[in-house]
């Protein structure tokens, strides 16, 4: 018996449900490079406290966590990063241990590496 | 004649009602609350060993081994230590965190013992203080989380500008948050001092804090820590959560006429000054915790008692100070150097 050629096996309407699925592929591809490209886009933020500056290796290491169960952060500071504190431009060198500070940072290229930093107010007297 | 009768029956009704015994839920709540606080009695009393995540470090294998006495949630007599280096000239007090701190264990696994030699963390060296830490009853613990900020930061008088000798000031977390619970009024709110807890008193890792604690600064020797992260899940993590949110206040015994005498004197020279007779909850999605009043005896906030009882602050309020009242647990082991 001879072969069916592959034209032979498509059932009517096959040929339109192959196009939507090729359609829908390259829908979510899309998406996928859209939302990884937003995620990369996206930098994250973090508040702590301020243990020490070192700005021989241009890092800030900050203290954070959960309870009593804290954590000390190295954050790179890119050249270019935005200092800011008590809403005055500054520099690392403007930064004290003690200060409370908010950073955004992105993990490239290095991880937590800082786009800004900030300092913030106290919520209530001290 | 029916009014005053109806309130002469309630009255006598009330009296008859005995105090709730400690370790008894919250009044009010739900079925399905109720349900969740008894599973979470379950998971606040289950015991760990290394295996299912102890340690490698630690100071119980459980919750309730510390918060034990009468009930699951009452005090217990076990001292931890704590550790802080103090800077004077810039009033930051540093938790020591990479060198361990500012939970020392004072117990390890046998593999750890194995692995390096040790039956607990050691202590950091240098010029450091170190603190006893005593453990507290977490009775009524969800009333207290559920007292708004502001509320806190409204009886705060940190310069005495109403000149009544008491000078209170909030604690602040390392991210600038009022902190309320933990000694010197450290941590924002409860759920977050249950899941530091976890992994700083047992070693137990959760969702909310997937990474074990170093040894002394230095990471975990490999092979030492079997249990994948995190080592409780976030369901079983937030029935324990529950479990002591829900946890009731014990009630007062009835005063006797000297405990009324008492009541009355305590106020008269001015200890209620810090020891608020009461505070007020706010909104929160558990009616049994909105707009009630926790009968506490504390301001939450820390209050400068000399040098004698000062110890190490950790967080924002560098200066020294004691809080008031029950939430924080404690004890007048705190020391520094000179």
């Amino acid at each position: 018996m001879a072969r069916a050629s592959p034209e032979s096996d498509v059932l009517p309407g096959d040929s339109e449900m192959r196009k939507r699925a090729h359609a829908a592929l390259r829908a979510a591809i899309g998406l996928a490079a859209l939302l990884s490209l937003a995620s990369a886009a996206e930098p994250e933020k973090i508040t702590g406290t301020v243990k020490s500056v070192d700005t021989s290796e241009s890092q800030v290491s900050l203290i954070t966590g959960r309870g009593h169960a804290l954590r000390v952060m190295v954050i790179h500071v890119k050249p270019g990063c935005r200092i800011e504190v008590d809403g005055v431009a500054g520099s690392m060198t403007s930064l004290r241990r003690g200060q409370v500070v908010e950073i955004t940072y992105r993990n490239e290229p290095h991880p937590y590496t800082a786009e800004s930093i900030a300092t913030v107010p106290s919520a209530g007297p001290k | 004649v029916r009014g005053p009768a109806i309130v002469c029956v309630a009255a006598l009704a009330s009296a008859c009602i005995p105090p709730r015994e400690p370790g008894t839920p919250l009044s009010g709540l739900t079925q399905a609350q109720r349900t969740r606080f008894e599973a979470g009695r379950v998971e606040f009393q289950h015991v760990f060993v290394p295996e299912t995540g102890l340690g490698p470090l630690f100071n119980a294998d459980s919750c309730a081994e510390c918060h034990e006495d009468p009930v699951a949630g009452g005090p217990g007599d076990e001292v931890e230590v704590h550790v802080a280096s103090f800077d004077p000239a810039t009033g930051f007090c540093d938790p020591l965190v990479e060198r361990g701190g500012p939970v020392i264990q004072q117990a390890a696994t046998p593999a750890l013992q194995s692995a390096l030699g040790i039956d607990r963390e050691p202590i950091p060296s240098g010029v450091i203080g170190t603190a006893g830490r005593s453990t507290p009853d977490i009775l009524g613990f969800g009333l207290l989380d559920a007292v708004p900020d502001a509320a806190i930061l409204a009886l705060a008088d940190p310069d005495d500008r109403n000149g009544d000798g008491i000078s209170g000031r909030p604690n602040h977390f390392f991210d600038g948050r009022v902190g309320r619970f933990g000694r010197k009024a450290l941590v924002p709110s409860l759920r977050e001092f249950n899941a530091g807890a976890f992994v700083v008193e047992q070693g137990i890792t959760t969702p909310e804090t997937p990474t074990e604690e170093s040894i002394g600064g230095q990471p975990i020797p490999a092979g030492v820590d079997p249990a994948a992260e995190p080592e409780l899940t976030g369901e079983a993590f937030a029935l324990a959560d529950d479990f002591v949110r829900f946890l009731a206040p014990p009630d007062p015994r009835p005063p006797s006429r000297a405990a009324r005498q008492g009541r009355s004197t305590f106020a008269r020279i001015g200890c209620t000054g810090c020891h608020l007779p009461a505070l007020k909850t706010g909104n929160s999605p558990v009616k049994a915790l909105r707009y009630r009043t926790v009968r506490a005896y504390t301001d939450l906030l820390l209050h400068d008692m000399g040098p004698e009882t000062r110890g190490h602050v950790s967080g924002q309020r560098a200066s020294l100070g004691v809080p008031d009242g029950a939430a924080h647990g404690g004890s007048a082991l705190d020391e520094l150097p000179p």
